[in-house]
């Protein structure tokens, strides 16, 4: 009967999500994952539901798999439960070390393995092979640009007696926090409010249910008031 | 839902007035949420046969919740090759209580009635204890269960000992369940023997729970 019904559930979101590997630069591929219209994929830390996204690569000898860099995610409510994602399609760049002495063409297959979700979940996996078209260098150049980029300044993350805050010289204001690790804040409202603080601002946050102290390692996602986005790895203060 | 309608709801449930202490502040008040170390919300749930239980119940027992949607893939992932029915056998056969809930609402992906549910435990090979239905989704939400499956492990003492993930893989494929640490069998396994459980939250992984 369950696999009746997934088969049946299956069918209804036909097509499936869809995969797209362009390259227009030697050493970089543009990722895109779009799921079909109406549902969403998840982020690296899927919030309270979920499942991040995994990319597996079918590369050539002699490159390694790359570091993928994704666009900052969006937060999705449903059924009181807030989760980190995308709802529509979800962009990265993936960058691979070319070993200089690499000389012939090479290529890459890849298989994105991700959670699709509207008021149901169904998982999938869809495959594709890089295509190399320099007429998009300009649209991946934008893509990039729209990438968090690491964050500049002092950042602090405080944790005092179980109530997080977070102390940062950053000139604009914080408006959102997407948490990488998924027990260290409440992903509902990582901030709950902030102040200005001898020319820093102090940003009191809100405790995940599943934090048992100080975590051992933290960085997040920020999305400022004019839109920019950043990666923080803060020195964690316990 | 008001906060009368909860109150009452809550009362007839037999859940602990502490639940709610200090939350009647907002317009949609919010139960506290479960935490390591603390006491278990209480409830009173009936199983798919008929049969009424009470978490107090089984003190003296340890106690497993498995939160669960036999439509969620993550949940299809741990019951295609027997996985969590042989995990449910082996704690049960260690005297543990192990009771699966279904917190789906009616018209919900994974809302089962009665007998849905007694046609999929039998198809299944359950091994838990009971199915609790829970479709107004109350005791879902005082435990805060975000996902299928969402786990929690009750010591003999009815305090909370583990809550979150059933492991550490989350992936929807079932040959990945026997490569990843089983955080609910080795929560069992240390708190029997009288150690201390070496991971007591995770990060739930998984479908929604679809209140």
């Amino acid at each position: 009967m369950v696999a009746i019904t997934l088969a049946l559930l299956s069918a209804q979101v036909k097509p499936m999500t869809k995969l797209e590997l362009i390259s227009s630069i030697e050493g970089e591929i543009a990722i895109t994952v779009t799921p079909p219209r109406g549902w969403h994929t998840y982020w690296l830390n899927p919030g309270d539901s979920g499942m991040p996204p995994k990319i597996t690569w079918k590369l050539p000898a002699g490159i390694k798999d790359p570091e993928i860099q994704w666009e900052a995610p969006q937060r999705i409510e449903a059924d009181g439960l807030v989760s980190y994602g995308y709802e529509g399609p979800m962009r990265g760049v993936a960058t691979f070390k070319i070993p200089a002495n690499f000389k012939h063409q090479w290529k890459a297959t890849a298989t994105a393995s991700v959670l699709v979700c509207k008021t149901e979940c169904i998982a999938q996996s869809v495959t594709a092979t890089m295509k190399f078209d320099r007429t998009k260098a300009a649209s991946i150049r934008e893509l990039r640009s729209r990438l968090p980029k690491p964050a500049t300044g002092n950042w602090t993350l405080l944790w005092n007696d179980g109530r997080p805050s977070l102390q940062t010289d950053h000139p604009t204001l914080i408006k959102e926090l997407f948490p990488l690790q998924g027990t260290v804040l409440l992903h509902e409202q990582p901030i709950r409010d902030h102040r200005p603080a001898q020319g820093q601002t102090h940003y009191a946050l809100n405790a995940s249910d599943l934090a048992t102290g100080a975590p051992k390692e933290f960085s997040a996602v920020v999305r400022d008031s004019e839109g920019n986005t950043f990666w923080i790895n803060p020195r964690i203060l316990p | 839902m008001n906060k009368f309608l909860m109150i009452t709801s809550a009362c007839a449930l037999g859940l602990g007035a502490a639940v709610f202490a200090g939350q009647m502040q907002d317009s949609q008040p919010k139960p506290l949420t479960p935490k390591v170390g603390s006491p278990a919300p209480e409830f009173t749930l009936t199983d798919t046969k008929g049969t009424s239980h009470d978490l107090t119940d089984f003190r003296g027992k340890w106690v497993v919740l498995e939160w669960t949607n036999h439509q969620c893939p993550f949940v299809v992932k741990h019951y295609k090759n027997g996985d969590m029915q042989n995990l449910q056998k082996w704690a049960t056969g260690k005297g543990a209580i192990w009771l699966s809930i279904v917190s789906s609402g009616e018209g919900k992906q994974g809302y089962v009635t009665a007998d849905q549910a007694n046609g999929l435990m039998k198809e299944k090979g359950f091994n838990a204890t009971a199915m609790l239905l829970d479709p107004t989704g109350l005791v879902g939400k005082i435990y805060a269960a975000k996902t299928t499956p969402h786990m929690f492990v009750i010591n003999p003492e009815g305090m909370l000992a583990y809550m979150g993930g059933i492991d550490d893989n989350p992936s929807p494929n079932p040959d990945d369940v026997k490569k990843a640490r089983n955080h609910v069998k080795m929560a069992l396994e240390e708190g029997m023997a009288g150690k201390p459980i070496s991971v007591t939250t995770s990060q739930p992984y998984g479908c929604s729970v679809k209140y």
